[in-house]
């Protein structure tokens, strides 16, 4: 297999995989090749081989979120992005900046920032992750409340497709509706239905000012009121998650928190002008008292970025043995009151399931977003994942149980709670307009693996 | 072989028209020179009713094209290949306002401005506001992912639509996404935006609300050149001020609009006028508005005003959203260009549209989103005038291929429709367009659905699709 492969690339970028190597167990297929193009002709090149010989191909960008949607029925190739990396234009006066998929994220920051603009994402594994993979995983950080997804910094990009032609969607402008946006279909499909070769952004600038602020509270109560008191506040955070204060010791934050009743630690990220700023921490120390907080602590812009960076890396270093990452299984709600539950209630009905069923779980939740995630130290069973599922049947339409991420074997054996769309059909075309040789991680995208 | 009789029993008699007097209004939209007249217009009330309607077109083979309020700028609306058109007029329901979760669930016909009509009690809006959004429906702007001028903060239709209910052309009813983050599987829903209408069509739309601004403070500045305005917009972003509006209206339309009825007070002896307006928190607001009124000064304007109240902001903004209007009375017709460059090219390209304007001996005037580089060349012409209407299409060429030249492309928010289908290939290769007509044939493989738009179907798409796909009809009629 590998022959044609070391023609097209030469024999230092078409390698055996070694045992050894990431690209294994994450994915859940054992590819037995992995290539490494340096350009999107390369990658298109490489794509057209791979699909007249019947190989199967999974892009690989930082490897950061490669523990996400179902696994892979197979994998034979892995496509390496690394040396398809470097910005390829930047206009600062455009706020634009167009970048080859393997370029990490922490090089777009610092070229951006030395023209005092900025790409506000902050997904997990930053300093690894490519624009590309993060693109392609649909994956954010804390980051997303104020500013949303890879998506909505996305202005167009150059696919490679399995029939051997290059396609551009978008463009480098920030304002456009020429043409059929493939690029919005890109997001979160994983891999599976082009390889993301250049991506195009829209950049912002940098915030005039930025400081966050530290509230702890003691229980579900006075955090489902301290919640709705800051979605009713005018100032709105850019940043907002909560985490158990036993998780927020683990992870080590640079704050205090020794109170000894603390269950809940809400941490909230402001940027804006600077007595825009201080009015929102004010607001939020207001709020806190209302809520009869525990403890509140501002944080300056460096404490306070560094403290989401670590609560932001954190779950990975509660990874499984063996695995890069650890198992997430995510609740999503309507932020403030999905049906009968409010979200303070359904994290402690979370948190009661899984100590229920003998699985003790860190805590993540975006409450703007109406997300809660359970990060497992431990190996979740069957019985946690239905306790928590259990929790959604009450009200479907308003609240939804998936895994998130996790190992394969975890992902595998729990398929039915990776979740399932309406048009099973219609994914299956989409996937057969991009993908036509079918040969990118098939079975990754939902729907794909249905017969 | 398609039964009217058989829609009737769908619909009802009184919601199938097919009389001449009928039926004339729906031969085009708001881009008048692109004409044909539907064989018949069906109103269904319901995505069930529209779901059972197109599948009695599938079955028959008749090409059907969806139609909100028909103020399209690209011909997105009009039955080229005849057929049927469904209205949505009757869907105009909004289902549900969950002001705690800030989303509203809408049928397709309600216009936009109702949306944040019936939102504003709650101290929500729905932010995209393209110039008709008192009559576009939310259906229209949905297909068109509609900008507006505050698009520049809050981003256009697609950063706004949580889910939608869409209807296939076979007839099968999808749900995409929803007011819950994180929807399982492929982004359908997303993708579905800006697809003109050509993919599927979309009854219901689950939309983000935002709640209403606590302060907004609008700025005119007048300056001697557009060159000088444009530099102005260049400074202020640099500055990393971030408006949630910046417009530029030059000296004919200044000169339009104060002949109007839509006068603004608009200094006359100006080159160009800027409206600039942030919203935010009022301490936000302060900062930004000063730091720009000192650009505003450096820059020698000559002359500024600064609205805080709403009666004195509509005054400023009357003039900016006539202007189409005034440049409408100047003739009977008005061809509106919409082409998008990158904003740092503006000055360049605004002197080469002018010219292209004069060369043509058309009366020519510029207004447009500066912030996002979106031009808006409008020509007041006459299309019963076969050489005017000649030249007004040549200059519409002229200008796009400047814009293309500059980095930019075909249309920032009137979409390709059928006005621009045949340009696709100044932005775009044959593989590029190819994967397109992949993805629209994966939802729309008959090409039933609003079938001529967007996509070019010349020879060389053809070529390109050899040994993949069966060629597709040309274009008639």
């Amino acid at each position: 297999m590998i022959e044609p492969f070391r023609k097209l690339l030469g024999k230092q970028d078409a390698f055996d995989v070694r045992p050894e190597d990431p690209a294994g167990g994450v994915l859940g297929a054992r590819p037995k090749l992995a290539l490494r193009p340096r350009s999107a002709q390369e990658v298109a090149a490489v794509l057209q081989v791979a699909a007249e010989r019947g190989v199967t191909v999974a892009p690989w960008g930082g490897g950061q979120h490669q523990d996400r949607g179902a696994v892979p029925a197979s994998a034979d190739i892995v496509l390496l992005t690394g040396q398809l990396a470097g910005i390829t234009r930047f206009d600062a006066a455009d706020q634009t900046l167009s970048a080859k998929a393997g370029t990490r994220l922490a090089d777009i920051a610092q070229a951006a920032r030395a023209e005092r603009l900025w790409l506000p994402l902050d997904p997990p594994g930053l300093e690894r992750a490519t624009i590309g993979g993060v693109l392609a995983a649909g994956v954010s950080g804390p980051l997303r409340t104020g500013f949303g997804q890879p998506i909505d910094h996305v202005l167009g990009t150059l696919t490679a497709h399995s029939d051997g032609r290059l396609a551009t969607s978008g463009g480098r402008l920030v304002k456009n509706v020429t043409g059929y946006d493939l690029h919005r279909l890109l997001h979160g499909s994983c891999g599976a239905l082009a390889v993301i070769c250049e991506v195009h952004l829209r950049l912002r600038p940098l915030p005039q000012c930025d400081a966050s602020i530290a509230v702890t509270l003691g229980d579900a109560e006075t955090l489902d009121r301290f919640l709705a008191l800051v979605r009713e506040a005018r100032e709105a955070p850019v940043a907002y998650v909560v985490v158990d204060v036993e998780s927020a010791r683990s992870a080590q934050l640079p704050l205090d928190l020794g109170h000894k009743d603390g269950a809940y630690l809400v941490l909230l990220r402001y940027c804006d002008a600077e007595k825009a700023v201080e009015r929102a921490l004010s607001s939020i120390r207001t709020a806190a008292a209302a809520a009869q907080a525990l403890l509140v602590q501002a944080l300056d812009a460096d404490v306070g970025v560094k403290t989401f960076e670590r609560i932001r890396e954190w779950p990975s270093r509660c990874a499984l043995d063996g695995a890069s990452k650890p198992v997430v299984a995510k609740l999503a709600a309507l932020p403030m009151r999905a049906g009968k539950s409010t979200l303070g209630g359904l994290v402690e009905a979370g948190l009661a399931a899984c100590a229920g069923t003998g699985a003790p779980c860190a805590l993540l939740v975006e409450p703007a977003l109406g997300l809660i995630r359970f990060v497992f130290a431990g190996e979740p069973t069957r019985p946690t994942f239905d306790a928590l599922s259990a929790l959604t049947r009450r009200e479907p339409e308003r609240m939804r149980f998936t895994i998130e991420s996790g190992p394969a074997a975890i992902r595998a054996m729990f398929a039915r709670h990776l979740g399932r769309t309406a048009s099973f059909t219609l994914q299956r075309r989409l996937k057969r307009a991009t993908d036509p040789a079918g040969i990118l991680v098939p079975g990754r995208v939902e729907g794909d693996d249905v017969a | 072989m398609l039964e009217l009789a058989r829609l009737v029993a769908i619909v009802g008699a009184e919601h199938v028209l097919t009389r001449p007097g009928e039926t004339f209004v729906y031969e085009c939209d708001g881009t008048t020179h692109f004409r044909q007249r539907p064989a018949a217009v069906v109103l269904p009330a319901s995505t069930a009713e529209v779901a059972a309607v197109v599948r009695e077109l599938a079955v028959a083979g008749v090409p059907f094209v969806a139609r909100g309020a028909g103020t399209g700028l690209s011909g997105g609306a009009v039955p080229i290949h005849g057929g049927i058109v469904i209205e949505t007029a009757r869907m105009r329901r909004v289902i549900e306002i969950d002001a705690d979760n800030r989303f509203a669930r809408v049928e397709c016909g309600i216009t936009n401005a109702a949306v944040s009509k019936a939102a504003r009690p709650f101290g929500l809006f729905y932010a995209p506001d393209p110039s008709s959004q008192a009559a576009c429906t939310i259906g229209g702007n949905v297909a068109e992912n509609s900008g507006g001028p505050h698009c520049f903060k809050y981003g256009a239709t697609f950063r706004h639509v949580l889910g939608v209910t869409a209807v296939l052309p076979d007839g099968e009813i999808v749900e995409c996404g929803g007011p819950l983050a994180d929807a399982p599987g492929l982004d359908i829903g997303t993708f579905l935006v800006g697809s003109e209408g050509t993919c599927a069509i979309v009854t219901e739309a689950t939309l983000r609300l935002l709640p209403l601004p606590e302060r907004t403070e609008t700025l005119l500045a007048a300056f001697s050149t557009i060159e000088i305005a444009c530099d102005v917009v260049k400074r202020i972003l640099a500055a990393g001020l971030e408006p949630s509006a910046l417009e530029i209206l030059d000296r004919a339309t200044i000169e339009a609009v104060e002949r109007s009825v839509y006068a603004a007070g608009y200094p006359k002896d100006a080159g160009a006028v800027l409206l600039v307006e942030f919203d935010g928190l009022s301490e936000s607001v302060d900062a930004a508005s000063a730091r720009a009124q000192a650009l505003f000064q450096e820059a020698a304007a000559l002359g500024f005003e600064r609205a805080s109240d709403d009666a004195h902001r509509s005054k400023l903004w009357k003039g900016r959203k006539g202007a189409f209007g005034a440049m409408g009375r100047l003739a009977p017709d008005l061809y509106v260009q919409d082409a998008v460059v990158p904003r740092s090219r503006l000055p360049e390209v605004l002197a080469k549209v002018v010219a292209i304007g004069r060369e043509h001996g058309l009366r020519l005037s510029n207004v447009f989103h500066a912030g996002d580089g979106n031009l808006h060349p409008n020509v007041s012409y006459d299309r019963r005038d076969a050489d005017e209407m000649a030249r007004v299409l040549a200059a519409g060429a002229k200008i796009m291929q400047v814009c293309v030249d500059a980095g930019g492309s075909l249309s920032g928010e009137h979409g390709i429709g059928i006005e621009k289908r045949d340009a696709m290939h100044l932005v775009f290769s044959d593989d590029d367009l190819l994967r397109m007509r992949l993805l629209r044939e994966a939802f729309n493989p008959r090409e039933l659905l609003n079938p001529g738009k967007v996509l070019p179907t010349g020879k060389r798409c053809v070529e390109a699709k050899a040994g993949m796909l069966e060629p597709s009809a040309e274009d008639g009629p």
